[in-house]
């Protein structure tokens, strides 16, 4: 009830002015009070999370690119887009600009400090998400992730098994961070957007005029395809995300500060591995699980929690004991309520659904218009 | 100017992780052994562990650059592009494999220094180690021809590759080296490959 009154606020009273706007934020406001209903009534919190996190996607790409045809005219970017600074910030730049920024006061990307979609908005929107979220935003808050998310679903079969899987490439992330971190700051350029980048293939980039543009354009398209596309649908995991993602493996560090964890209760784990090859982003491997632990690359999805047939994966805080292990475990309504699990889940929803609103929502009214005009662009 | 530094720092950048999943496991024990208590008690052996590899990779820079810009001109450009690709493809497998083809110079010759016992001499021997990412540093200064490019190039490789062992030393994160030789190993794949186009688009100019 009181998700649904804040979403009620944050979602509707932002487009009072706009009566279509405001219609389809409802839509969205119902959808997203009926997805949190189920949720914490079955508790399956991977399951209506990950709906919630394809929708955002989709609703992302089919907002976003249309918007940037009525900008501009098409999605690619050309010179004179960044030479105006026109060019939308995404949280993906955000390790490569913080070092040239701090040593030489540079923002090495072609936007604008205080615009809508410009840097500081940005940097601020994910210092809350990782405040909030922690690593969690790679399941609750990235557009990006929803995509491999809603590839890894569509499929009703794994048609490669993880059983051979070499669980080394899980570094690879982290190997990325670090040579796009120092690359970008030695070239004073934005690297991993010019030249790796998957989502360049559904959102903008540079338009390609020559056989530089051109080989860009096909890196950024064969990535997106093949760890995006394809491989979910045939692991039926995050592969983008677990194996790919810079800035995933940059929140996964950052992402600490936030005190929620997935934590493997000792007493009830039988190490039966059934977690091990269902986690989409692979934090749980033979070594972590004998720990009792999962690596820092969770990104809080909820699966294991759901599959683990002992109900032994529970969201918690950090140095709180386990449910089942607190000193008084008095089942009380208050104590159900107030439960770590839930208090995480709330934030999540709540960002997650003030933050997509205008996506989402704004998908819907392009739909109404391709339905209505042929057009997803509003003429 | 600023090529050498680029170059140095995405190969240092390789070694750096390398030195620190490979060679490390050897030398840091040494040196832990070597170190008494407190901040100077580490700093002292540390320097000149340093100083060591200073002194290693300046030597090589300059007596690299010199024999290149002595010979480099009558060597055949398609020869240095092949053995330049080589290496790159050497470096890739490595990463790939996380078989290490280096002459494991680090590892033969801990017992001889374990009785040294010189942090300077540590310093000389890492420094000298012939791992990939350091043949292609070789390759790469020889073909400059130049002895001001193999003192920068050189210079900027020991500073970077300095920045791993540093907190290593200090911080003393032994426990994360599993982890961090995976991550090495994959930061080797992807600069070999920056570093292939960045071979091939100059041989192709
Ligand atoms: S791993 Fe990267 S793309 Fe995936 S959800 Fe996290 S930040 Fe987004
Ligand atoms: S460890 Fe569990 S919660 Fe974390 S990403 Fe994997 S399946 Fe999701």
């Amino acid at each position: 009830m009181l998700l649904f009154l804040l979403l009620a606020f944050m979602l509707l009273g932002g487009n009072a002015n706009n009566p279509r706007m405001l219609a389809a934020s409802g839509v969205y406001l119902i959808f997203l009070t009926i997805l949190t209903y189920l949720l914490f009534r079955t508790g399956r919190i991977a399951r209506y999370r990950s709906i919630f996190f394809s929708t955002f996607a989709i609703g992302f790409v089919i907002s976003f690119i249309p918007q940037m045809l009525e900008m501009r005219g098409n999605i690619g970017l050309t010179a004179q887009d960044m030479a105006n600074l026109d060019v939308p910030l995404c949280h993906m730049t955000i390790p490569m600009l913080l070092i040239p920024g701090a040593v030489y006061g540079v923002l090495i990307f072609p936007t604008r400090l205080f615009s809508e979609l410009g840097f500081f908005p940005m940097l601020f929107l994910w210092l809350g998400a990782t405040v909030v979220l922690g690593k969690g935003w790679c399941s609750w808050g990235c557009f990006y992730g929803g995509l491999d998310e809603f590839f890894s679903k569509l499929s009703p079969k794994r048609r490669i098994s993880s059983k051979k899987f070499n669980y080394t490439w899980r570094f690879f992330p982290f190997a990325l961070l670090l040579v796009i971190v120092i690359w970008a700051f030695l070239a004073l350029e934005p690297v991993y957007c010019t030249w790796l980048c998957p989502f360049k293939a559904v959102t903008e980039y540079a338009k390609p005029v020559d056989w530089l543009t051109w080989l860009q354009t096909g890196i950024f398209i064969t990535i997106f395809l093949g760890l995006v596309v394809a491989l979910p649908l045939l692991m039926k995991r995050r592969t983008q995300c677990g194996l790919f993602c810079p800035i995933g493996a940059f929140q996964s560090v950052v992402g600490l500060v936030n005190p929620y964890r997935v934590r493997i209760d000792r007493e009830k784990c039988d190490q039966c591995g059934a977690c091990i090859g269902q986690c989409p982003t692979f934090s749980i491997t033979k070594e972590t699980l004998a720990k009792h632990k999962v690596s820092i690359t969770c990104a809080r999805c909820g699966r294991c929690m759901e599959i683990c047939p002992r109900n032994a994966v529970q969201l918690s805080l950090v140095g709180v004991p386990l449910k089942g292990h607190s000193a008084s475990t008095s089942g009380s309504l208050f104590k159900e309520v107030f439960r770590p699990d839930t208090f995480f889940v709330f934030g999540a929803l709540l960002f997650g659904g003030i933050f997509s609103n205008g996506f989402v929502a704004g998908s819907l009214l392009r739909i109404i218009n391709l339905i209505q005009t042929g057009s997803l662009v509003f003429q | 100017m600023l090529e050498p530094v680029i170059r140095a720092f995405l190969l240092g950048l390789s070694t750096g992780a390398l030195c620190l999943g490979y060679c490390s496991p050897v030398f840091v024990p040494l040196m832990l052994a070597e170190q008494r208590e407190g901040f100077y008690g580490k700093l002292i052996p540390f320097l000149q562990f340093t100083l060591g590899r200073f002194t290693a990779y300046m030597t090589f820079g300059l007596m690299v650059g010199w024999a290149g810009s002595l010979v480099v001109e009558k060597v055949p450009r398609l020869f240095i592009g092949l053995s330049f690709i080589g290496l790159t493809i050497l470096m890739f497998l490595y990463g790939l494999k996380g078989g290490f083809p280096n002459l494991q110079l680090c590892g033969v010759i801990s017992p001889l220094l374990r009785r040294i016992k010189i942090p300077f001499v540590f310093g000389l021997f890492m420094g000298f180690n012939l791992c990939p990412p350091f043949l292609l540093a070789f390759t790469d200064v020889f073909v400059s021809g130049e002895i001001y490019y193999g003192l920068t190039f050189f210079l900027v490789f020991f500073l970077v590759t300095s920045l791993f062992l540093f907190p290593l030393i200090f911080l003393g994160y032994l426990s994360a080296l599993p982890s961090l030789r995976k991550v090495a190993q994959l930061a080797a794949l992807i600069i070999s490959v920056i570093y292939l186009f960045l071979g091939v688009t100059q041989l192709l100019s």
